[in-house]
């Protein structure tokens, strides 16, 4: 009789994850559909032509890029100078030394001859003490602000207090942008007249790439398969993901490491705050005060302007990493749970946030149960074994053919990667992720949720991290 | 679970790997070709690019391009297209503009009314670029066209702007679909002195956004014969022009005369009072000295900081700032005078 409610408790277990699956497989589909239409569009579009009229300075609208640097004395000199060299009319570089304990900002003196000076700070948003603000005496459009370690939200609303500018962009300290990347970003703020507040770019992976003088010289794939994972996952959540909501206004996620974003409308935000995934969790809150206020403001994502960022290549790392951005997901839900569900706050309540939540966060949980009903359905055998072979098919096109369709859609349209041979590479890798590196990333969050579970308190203790690894 | 379903599942699986796989050959295959065809063109290039140069200085050697495989008509466009944007010199315009309007223009008319929007907007971008007045009736065939886009219609006034194109007005007035501030600024940036002044007695017709793209522009292209004009309009009803008017003034360094800018110095408005102070800068006012050290203590913080930016350029303006610095009562207004007294000496020092 036991054994009974056994087999009925899996497979109940079974046909749950069986029809999560089927669900979300259709909702990325979707997705899929829409980035397709979306890029074929605009497939072939010269690469500067519609960017040169927003170098003339009277239609661009003035920046401030901010970086915040936390013992970054290795990689800051690079990043500065590649700042140096954009392709934009106007702009001012902010470089936010959090508190550092090695020499970044005497190297930042040194360098750019930095001569302290008398500024006059408007605290819109609260922050750790500013000790000095300094301006460069070769580049007068460089200034360093030195505080007290506060973090990097912390690091970022001082840099948003200093700046000058109406928009501000967010850079992280050890990433590469394309130089027109900033008018790229800029174009649709400019051409809506501002009725778009925050625009975010792509992300793409460094590693493999020829780099020299923080220029991406060519493009090219690494040969670690970690890493080439990860490539694949990047032009999945971005091509796929993140233009297929964008579109609908759905977007709740500007990366933190490429955004740029309507100074005015942060400040009435009130900032960045401490919390594990800051970049969400600002979005979450603009979003929700533009419905607050009844205004019809835009989140964008545009699919261009690409920012190069080095991703880990072990497995520690890359687990940490994982974890991180799952906790940092499960508190911006926390914090806005009141959203979900709440049809006062239209798609991003009726939406957006029910998609992050079940799809993004639970996501791997039942996936997890997925895997656990797989095995013990092989155990059980019979009929059992039919259902695990199905359970294991939809994962595979949940996992693999989502990612091989990525690889394809980048193929069909962005088209990137210079070699014949990188994108066969990048498919076949595909083919394997539901096999291996699927699994893991999958163990890895939910990983990230017992760690939030098992620390009661553990959100306030991850908010104090300095800036970077 | 019975045997048919999993059948039918695994066949829907099977048939979705096949489909991805030979889409997959198909791109592998295209991406050679294509990095093929690139490696040619790049090759006509190299080999073209004296003739061309040549053909742009003296205007011989026409005959030597050839513009008969599609490659070689790739690559000609290509290098037309760069040198357009490197040489600004007339005469080397006006050639470009010829070969262009003789040898391109089946191929840019076949772009422009391509199904796919990327391309179309391409075959724009070089009819501007070459200036191929030729292809009027096409733009207009465009621009009629059901799947004209926002922003291929904004492109093609753009155009219409530069050639100066009569319809162009109208349009702006009932544009197919709404045009942005940007889009005005745009057109009116593009547009020529004798256009501009044919319409702006019509000004109080326009659209709002229109008539502060209008003002702007008027401030950035410097056209002072607009300042009387700008001046009038300090009078509007609507706080946007009045601001605007004023900014277009400190952008061209507009006298207006100082009874006007204690007006609008002491304004509610704090808009308006840091346009005036900004006014004021730029054309020295020194009988507003008085009103911009009281500004010092305004409670907007670009208010302050414009006045004292706008102090260091009057006669004595340090001095009056460094008293401020020393004695004032209001330590917004100290810390201010200072910051830009430092700034001062890195500016001019």
């Amino acid at each position: 009789m036991g054994i009974d409610i056994w087999y009925t408790f899996v497979s109940v277990v079974g046909w749950f994850v069986f029809l999560f699956m089927v669900a979300v497989i259709l909702f990325y589909s979707f997705l899929l559909l829409v980035s397709l239409v979306q890029l074929r569009k605009s497939y072939e579009l010269d690469e500067w032509e519609p960017y040169e009229e927003l170098l003339d300075v009277s239609y661009a609208k003035p920046l401030s890029i901010l970086v915040p640097a936390y013992n970054e004395s290795a990689g800051i000199f690079g990043t500065v100078r590649s700042l140096l060299s954009i392709e934009y009319p106007e702009y001012e570089i902010i470089v936010i030394n959090d508190g550092s304990t090695d020499d970044t900002l005497a190297k930042l003196i040194e360098s750019f001859q930095l001569v302290r000076i008398n500024h006059v700070i408007r605290q819109q948003l609260k922050t750790k003490r500013v000790k000095a603000v300094y301006r460069s005496k070769l580049y007068r459009h460089l200034f360093v602000i030195d505080k007290e370690n506060g973090g990097k939200a912390d690091a970022l609303n001082a840099g948003i207090n200093v700046s000058r500018y109406p928009y501000f962009c967010s850079i992280d300290g050890d990433s590469v942008l394309e130089r027109s990347a900033f008018l790229k970003v800029m174009k649709p703020i400019i051409d809506s007249d501002g009725e778009v507040i925050a625009s975010g770019g792509s992300i793409r992976i460094a590693n493999g790439c020829e780099i020299e003088s923080g220029e991406i010289v060519k493009v090219g794939l690494s040969r670690h398969p970690l890493v080439v994972m990860q490539v694949i996952e990047y032009l999945r959540a971005f091509l796929m993901g993140r233009i297929g909501l964008s579109r609908h206004n759905l977007l709740l996620i500007v990366s933190g490491a490429f955004g740029v974003f309507s100074k005015r409308w942060v400040i009435e935000a009130g900032g960045y705050a401490h919390t594990v995934g800051e970049d969400m969790e600002l979005v979450v809150r603009l979003h929700r005060l533009i419905k607050e206020r009844k205004e019809s403001k835009k989140i964008v994502y545009v699919p261009d302007p690409v920012c190069w960022t080095e991703a880990p290549e072990s497995l520690k790392y890359l687990r940490r990493q994982r974890s991180r951005w799952h906790r940092g997901l499960l508190e911006s839900l926390w914090i806005h749970r009141r959203l979900i569900f709440n049809p006062k706050y239209g798609s991003i309540g009726l939406v957006s946030m029910p998609y992050f939540l079940f799809i993004e966060f639970f996501g791997p949980v039942v996936e997890l149960l997925g895997y656990v009903v797989m095995l013990v359905s092989l155990f059980f055998g019979g009929v059992y074994i039919e259902f695990a072979i199905l359970l294991f098919l939809l994962s595979v096109i949940y996992g693999s053919v989502f990612s091989m369709a990525a690889v394809l859609l980048e193929e069909w349209t962005v088209r990137k990667f210079p070699n014949v041979s990188d994108i066969v590479r990048l498919f076949l890798f595909s083919l394997t992720e539901s096999l291996w590196y699927r699994p893991l990333t999958v163990w890895w969050r939910c990983e990230g949720i017992v760690d939030v579970l098992r620390k009661k308190r553990g959100w306030g203790e991850m908010a104090r991290k300095g800036v970077s690894k | 679970m019975q045997q048919p379903a999993i059948v039918y599942f695994f066949v829907l699986f099977i048939s979705l790997l096949i489909v991805l796989t030979s889409l997959f050959l198909y791109l592998v295959i295209r991406k050679a070709a294509e990095n093929e065809r690139r490696r040619k063109i790049d090759a006509y290039k190299t080999s073209y690019q004296q003739t061309v140069f040549r053909y742009l200085n003296e205007g011989i050697g026409e005959g030597e391009l050839s513009c008969r495989s599609p490659l070689k008509q790739q690559a000609l466009l290509e290098l037309f297209e760069e040198f357009s944007r490197l040489i600004e010199s007339e005469l080397v315009q006006a050639r470009i503009r010829a070969f262009a309007e003789t040898h391109f223009q089946p191929m840019i008319r076949k772009q422009l009314f391509h199904r796919r929007w990327g391309v179309r907007m391409n075959a724009l971008f070089y009819i501007e670029d070459f200036q191929m007045k030729v292809m009027i009736n096409d733009l207009e065939r465009l621009y009629q066209s059901a799947k004209l886009t926002k922003s291929e219609e904004i492109q093609l006034l753009k155009i219409y702007a530069i050639f100066d194109c009569p319809k162009l007005y109208e349009r702006m007035l009932a544009p197919k679909y709404p045009l942005t501030e940007f889009a005005y600024r745009l057109l009116f940036r593009h547009m020529n002195d004798e256009t501009l002044k044919a319409i702006v007695h019509r000004f109080a017709q326009w659209p709002p956004l229109m008539q502060y793209a209008f003002i702007d522009i008027v401030g950035i292209r410097n056209r002072s014969e607009y300042g009387v004009y700008l001046e009038q309009l300090l009078e509007s009803e609507s706080e946007e022009i009045r601001i605007r008017s004023l900014k277009a003034m400190a952008t061209m360094g507009y006298f207006l005369s100082h009874e006007k800018l204690i007006h609008f110095l002491s304004s509610p408005l704090w808009q308006e009072r840091l346009m005036a102070i900004k006014v004021c800068g730029k054309i020295r006012a020194n009988e507003c000295i008085p009103h911009l050290v009281s500004l010092l203590s305004d409670p907007i913080f670009s208010v302050r900081s414009q006045a004292a930016q706008a102090l260091l350029r009057m006669e004595n303006g340090s001095q009056w700032l460094k008293e401020v610095a020393t004695s004032a009562d209001d330590p917004f207004a100290r810390d201010m005078a200072r910051e830009w007294l430092e700034r001062g000496v890195e500016v001019w020092g």
